[in-house]
């Protein structure tokens, strides 16, 4: 029986560790100068992607004039903040992202048990094809969603009431029920993605001795599983309800028409759609929000404080699978469910709209691979694919690395300022994207000219290592979180150095976290607009800015090509991942 | 004998257009001269790789051997990237294709922009647009109303803007956003000035339903989500042939957004630039613009475009709106949409 | 293989001082206990000399090199101080297989691969595990699991060997052969052994001298049988077994043959005389240690022989427990519990005579609330 004597925290507090970091080495890591020099680095290197940039933001928060031009320091942009208006616009917001996250983590928890805690029949292919809709670039969902849930000819409306007769639409996907479902496309996957390895990972032993203790089904999965997971789970919840704050798209596409008014829109209106652009506006209510996004993560803290979630011990274990019987089929058919309506639905759309002149008219005579021959022919699209591979692969792991570093000193460490990075690694999530793209453009664009960053690759790379960042330590702290300590102490006494046990234990048994916060990164990269935009310079264009251009020309079909790739991708990587995961755990 | 007429003007157009390069003085040639040894030319621009400007950027490319790099950046992002670039010290661009209020704006706040060189080309202008001591016209981007045929009876095909405020549409209009900038603003204010204050008070009272994705309003009318929308900028209907849409300009002309060059300060590639924008207004390059519906900015060019494109090339125009007016029209527009 | 010396060393966090000045010194090729209930210090001070926690004061050495020293806050991490461990949890990397697992003390020193199967190979074949080489770790017993840890202490041939509580996750049974194979893999490699358990049978098996801990601090250092026989307090005789302590005060006492001391104690309704480590003064209180084995049940008329002790009681009641039956006697002195055998005749509430021979009495210092 392994039943873990390890739930109740050890009495003893946890030492610290004699740790330096890379080449500085082992002598470095031993003394408590190494210590010194070590946090020092990682501080610069944050407070550089993080700070410098926001810094810039906060300046333009409290100056009437962006950076590098005259004015005065003045709170008008804070006092336009604190009116009525804005604090329905932040209500608003808040409660759509609230009434997208809950249902979404509910749903998100479902799937992860499913997929990786009982026998439903092909779980590989579900878990691979769940994930996909978050992969899709959201303007082609926006679209695809359009043309299904419109209430004048939608095509599920049109289905309806082709069935039943009547004549009112079933569904109007611009309304608040189309901005969460638009959302909620996007966050089912991404919790989905965060916490289904912390679902694989956990010892059954930890279960099998709460339902030896006479626990139901139920209220296992309720009082010891769920529990354990919470550095996990509200580490995603938490996430995801940031993205939920910050999503632009969502509520563009279908809060606008309808009236819905949230602070993305309301800070794209201050920048774009007013002139001269409020920038001093922009950037205060994004401080407000950064507020009162840190106060959120604060209570995660106090929250999680002084708990032990280790759920992956030294002594092994078997991932045993729950035998559902015949509800498995129950199962298999909800995945099916999830699969159809998020992605076969809008991207059966976009493929069928992909062979045709236009989306929505399909007809023989209008079947064509034209936009197939535009997209592979265009020396633009190669281009961009080149730059964003390139920026995708280095930037990917490099952010993973940073985040394993990070999130191994904030969890693993006592080192003093082990908070402070965990907080500074927060920051660039707090703050909506199109504000820091901006903090970005000011931050490299007035560095010396003896710094090339901008107008280089660099900016971009930078930018997307800064953007990533709190993704990754959340992904690599929680994977940590469930690591026991003697994992860890056992290769350092038997030899390896920090750096050593960091790579060959550390990393390597917190891979599967590894693995899926690089693919959630790297595909974050290939869509990530608002900083590209600005930070792109000729000859180191983007995909994501190939595919705007693309967008803004009416070339929808084309967009929807280079979706398909992507997609194509998507499954290609995916699957290579779960075969790895798969050859690790089938070998028991 | 309209026939003959419109050959007549054409043939004036071809003189016209002719006239600057016969008067091609040496001067000018040591222009062109300059610009081959600076080599390229940095364009920042809002056509986001639009295939006539595109078809444009390899003509000059290909006639002077002067490579373009061309800057894909929307409004804001533009002027931002000019101004913390200039403010950085960084002066990497030499022009920009911006619509004329921005080039206002930049002139009202700063000196991002300096005083244009003498363009052979601009003699040839033709009314209402004309170069200013900082801006020249480009292209301009006219507006129309947008028809599903499918839904739209022929008798019921608007002709006038006013026709907007027949009862039949009300709740059926898709229109882009009037409050914020852009060309649902531009077209509201301009048609506050041509049909009069009641026109717009009274289609608002059509509630008409507002979406901020232009590249795809057409297709929704298209796909038969709603039968009308406005406004239509010409250019982006001409690629929708086989669709069953239709561009309705109204007799009252259509209201238009202007494309204007600025030289941005100590730009790298000065005579470059200043050979790049004689050769946009070519009438050669004006006529790409023309044929996708655009109306060229010099005289000669409508008369030559594709039979298709010629009613557009050739439309009545309403503006250009004045920066001076835009928070007025923007409150306004706020207080009719609320 | 090398020695172990630790001199003055203390842990404390904040306030709490986990370990207080402990100086012991692990000759080389001793097995050496490090024996406590839990929370008496002793994990920590063999993570001390693992370099897993840091000393706050005093000085360890290993062979004679000092790998920490409070005073100078001079440290070598634990990875260059030449170690094996084995883990309470065995910490087995579940990611790898059983050889990768015991082959990485060697990879991470870089040594050749030749060198590694050859070594790996031999570790596996020391703990009869060979043939599970390729498999991966999660896929073990716990038994098995045990074995690759301490295949993966030994493979380097380790200055030192450090066991934090390896047998306490395992069954009663594999408990004893686990301990008894380890035991003999230790003597035949002369490995100097530093062991903590809070077992106090297994304690006793293995070692070749037992540390009693207790609160931070060393109650008692010595072999099995005299730390068994000789507790130096109260607390270490409590630790052993199920003694049956008794309150007495001292009334005399002399040095006798052998550099022996004797007392003579009494206490409520008897009296005699007793061992003891230390002279007394007449007066003192006294624990009176007398294990269950060394008594045994007389009838109610026996008569105590000369070197005997005696208590007059009635049994309570008996337990049985295979080879012996505990038989319960209420004294005037307090319950005695009496190892007797397993099939002898014993009522509840029949009179009885308990004797136990003198030289099985030992005395400690205090009573029960001054322990």
């Amino acid at each position: 029986m392994s039943i873990s004597a390890e739930l109740p925290p050890r009495p003893v507090p946890r030492p610290s560790l004699f740790a330096g970091l890379g080449a500085f080495g082992r002598a470095l890591g031993a003394t408590s100068a190494g210590r010194f020099i070590a946090i020092a680095l990682l501080i610069a290197v944050l407070a550089f992607l993080s700070v410098y940039p926001l810094s810039m933001l906060l300046y333009g928060s409290l100056h009437s004039t962006p950076p590098g031009v005259a004015g005065e320091f003045n709170l008008d942009g804070y006092a336009d903040v604190f009116t009525w208006q804005s604090f329905v616009t932040l209500a608003n917001t808040v409660g759509i992202s609230l009434a997208k996250t809950i249902p979404s983590l509910m749903l998100a928890i479902l799937l992860a048990w499913i997929l990786a805690r009982t026998d439903t029949p092909m779980r590989g292919t579900l878990e691979v094809l769940v994930t996909l809709p978050f992969f899709i670039p959201p303007i082609l969902t926006a679209m695809a969603w359009g043309m299904l849930g419109n209430p004048q000819v939608g095509l599920i409306n049109q289905v309806y009431q082709w069935i039943t007769g009547s004549t009112a639409p079933l569904i109007n996907v611009y309304s608040y029920g189309g901005v969460v479902w638009h959302m909620m496309q996007y966050s089912v996957p991404f919790l989905f993605l965060l916490i289904v390895d912390a679902f694989r990972a956990m010892d059954p032993g930890l279960e099998e001795a709460a339902r030896m203790c006479g626990a139901s089904r139920w209220r296992t999965f309720r009082t010891v599983t769920l529990q354990l997971m919470m550095p996990a789970l509200t580490g995603a919840a938490i996430l995801s309800f940031v993205r939920g704050i910050e999503n632009f798209e969502s509520p563009l596409f279908f809060g606008s028409p309808a009236g819905i008014r949230v602070i993305t829109t309301d800070i794209y209106d201050s920048i774009n759609q007013r002139s001269p652009p409020q920038y001093q506006y922009a950037t205060a209510i994004s401080f407000v929000i950064l507020v009162l996004l840190l106060l959120v993560v604060l209570a995660q803290w106090r929250m999680l404080k002084g708990r032990s979630f280790t759920t992956v011990t030294g002594k092994g274990y078997s991932p045993a699978v729950m035998k559902l019987g015949k509800w498995r089929w129950f199962t298999f058919a909800l995945c099916m469910l999830f699969f159809v309506v998020t992605v076969v639905l809008p991207v059966g759309q976009l493929l069928i709209g992909s062979f045709f002149q236009f989306f929505g008219f399909y007809q023989w005579d209008m079947l064509t691979l034209d936009h197939y021959r535009a997209v592979f022919s265009s020396g633009e699209f190669w281009r961009g694919f080149r730059n964003t591979m390139l920026l995708g692969l280095v930037g990917a792991t490099l952010t993973m690395l940073l985040g394993g570093i990070v999130a191994y000193v904030s969890v693993r460490t006592r080192w003093r300022g082990r908070m402070l990075i965990d907080g500074m690694a927060w920051l660039p999530w707090m703050m909506p994207g199109i504000v820091l793209g901006v903090g970005f453009l000011w931050g490299f664009a007035l560095l010396p000219h003896a710094i090339p960053i901008y107008g280089t690759l660099w900016a971009l790379l930078l930018a997307y290592i800064s953007l990533g960042t709190p993704l990754s330590v959340r992904v690599m702290t929680s994977a940590y979180a469930q690591l026991s300590y003697d994992l860890e102490e056992c290769s350092r006494v038997h030899g390896a150095n920090w750096l050593q046990t960091m790579w060959r234990i550390m990393i390597a048994l917190a891979w599967p976290a590894f693995a899926v916060g690089w693919v959630l990164l790297f595909f974050g990269i290939m869509r990530e607009l608002s900083a590209s935009v600005l930070l792109y310079s000729v000859g180191s264009e983007v995909l994501s800015v190939v595919l705007m251009k693309l967008w803004a020309n009416g070339n929808a079909e084309q967009v929807s090509v280079i979706g398909m790739i992507m997609m194509v991708m998507v499954l290609v990587i995916r699957w290579i991942q779960l075969r790895l995961i798969k050859t690790r755990i089938g070998a028991l | 004998m309209l026939k003959s007429l419109g050959r007549i003007a054409a043939l004036l157009g071809l003189i016209a257009a002719a006239a600057p390069a016969s008067a091609q003085d040496a001067s000018w040639q040591q222009v062109v001269d300059a610009a081959k040894k600076e080599g390229k030319v940095v364009v920042y621009n809002m056509a986001l790789g639009a295939p006539y400007f595109t078809a444009v950027l390899k003509s000059f490319e290909a006639k002077y051997g002067i490579s373009v790099e061309s800057l894909d950046l929307r409004a804001s992002e533009l002027s931002e990237r000019i101004r913390t670039e200039q403010a950085a010290g960084r002066y990497l661009g030499d022009l920009e294709i911006v619509t004329t209020t921005m080039i206002e704006e930049q002139l009202a706040n700063g000196d991002y922009v300096q005083k244009l060189p003498q363009i052979p080309n601009a003699a040839n202008l033709r009314p209402p647009f004309r170069a200013t001591e900082h801006s020249i016209p480009a292209y301009v981007q006219s507006m129309g109303i947008l028809i599903n045929t499918r839904m739209v009876k022929d008798e019921d095909v608007p002709t006038s803007w006013a026709d907007l405020n027949n009862p039949k549409w009300t709740g059926k209009i898709l229109s882009d956003d009037m409050r914020p900038l852009g060309s649902g603003n531009t077209m509201f204010a301009l048609l506050q000035h041509t049909m009069g204050a009641e026109f717009n008070e009274k289609l608002a009272a059509q509630k008409p339903v507002f979406s901020r994705d232009m590249r795809n309003d057409a297709r929704r009318v298209a796909r038969g989500e709603y039968p009308i929308y406005i406004p239509q900028v010409f250019a982006f209907a001409s690629d929708l042939k086989g669709l069953p849409v239709k561009v309705v300009i109204p007799k009252e002309g259509a209201p238009f957004a202007e494309m204007d060059f600025a030289l941005l300060k100590n730009a790298p590639h000065p005579n470059a630039a200043r050979l790049f924008i004689q050769h946009f207004l070519e009438a050669d390059s004006q006529l790409l613009y023309a044929n996708a519906w655009m109306s060229p900015v010099v005289n000669g060019v409508a008369e030559r475009a594709n039979a298709d494109a010629q009613p557009f090339a050739k439309a009545k125009l309403i503006g250009p709106a004045k920066l001076a007016e835009r928070p007025a029209m923007m409150s306004l527009a706020k207080k009719l949409y609320p | 293989m090398s020695n172990v010396t630790l001199e003055k060393v203390s842990r404390s966090f904040g306030d709490f001082v986990a370990v207080d000045s402990v100086d012991l010194r692990v000759e080389e090729g001793e097995f050496v206990t490090l024996l406590g209930p839990s929370g008496c210090g002793k994990t920590t001070t063999l993570r001390m000399v693992a370099g897993l926690e840091q000393n706050t004061g005093g000085r360890i050495s290993i062979g004679n090199e000092v790998v920490s020293d409070a005073a100078s806050k001079f440290v070598v991490p634990s990875e260059r101080r030449r170690l094996g461990m084995v883990f309470q949890s065995y910490a087995i990397w579940p990611h790898m297989t059983v050889f990768e697992n015991v082959a990485y003390p060697l990879r991470v020193r870089r040594r050749p691969n030749a060198e590694v199967q050859d070594l790996v190979m031999r570790a596996l074949r020391l703990v009869e595990m060979e043939r599970f080489a390729e498999r991966p770790a999660p896929a073990l017993s716990g038994g098995q699991q045990q074995r690759v840890a301490i295949a993966r202490a030994l493979v380097f041939e380790p200055k030192v060997l450090l066991l934090d509580e390896p047998l306490s996750n395992l069954d009663a049974k594999l408990r004893l052969q686990m301990g008894d194979e380890f035991r003999s893999i230790q003597k035949r490699l002369g490995m100097t052994s530093l062991y903590v358990t809070h077992d106090q049978s297994e304690a006793m098996a293995l070692s070749d001298r037992v540390v009693v801990m207790d609160r931070g601090r060393i109650q008692q250092i010595g072999a099995p049988e005299e730390i068994y026989r000789r507790p130096v307090n109260r607390t270490v005789a409590a630790f052993f077994g199920t003694p049956n302590l008794l309150d007495a005060s001292v009334e005399s006492c002399r040095r006798i043959a052998g550099g022996r001391i004797q007392l003579d104690v009494a206490g409520q309704g008897w009296r005699g005389p007793c061992d003891a480590a230390a002279e007394l003064t007449p007066g003192q209180s006294v624990t009176v240690m007398v294990r269950p084995e060394d008594a045994r049940i007389a009838g109610p008329d026996a008569v105590r022989g000369e070197h005997e002790l005696q208590w007059t009681g009635r049994i309570a009641h008996t337990i049985f427990r295979g080879p012996t039956r505990s038989v319960f006697v209420d004294t005037e002195g307090g319950r005695i519990n009496v190892d007797a055998p397993a099939f002898g005749n014993y009522a509840i509430g029949d009179n009885v005579n308990v004797l136990v021979p003198q030289s099985a009495a030992w005395a400690v210092i205090g009573h029960k609330e001054a322990a």
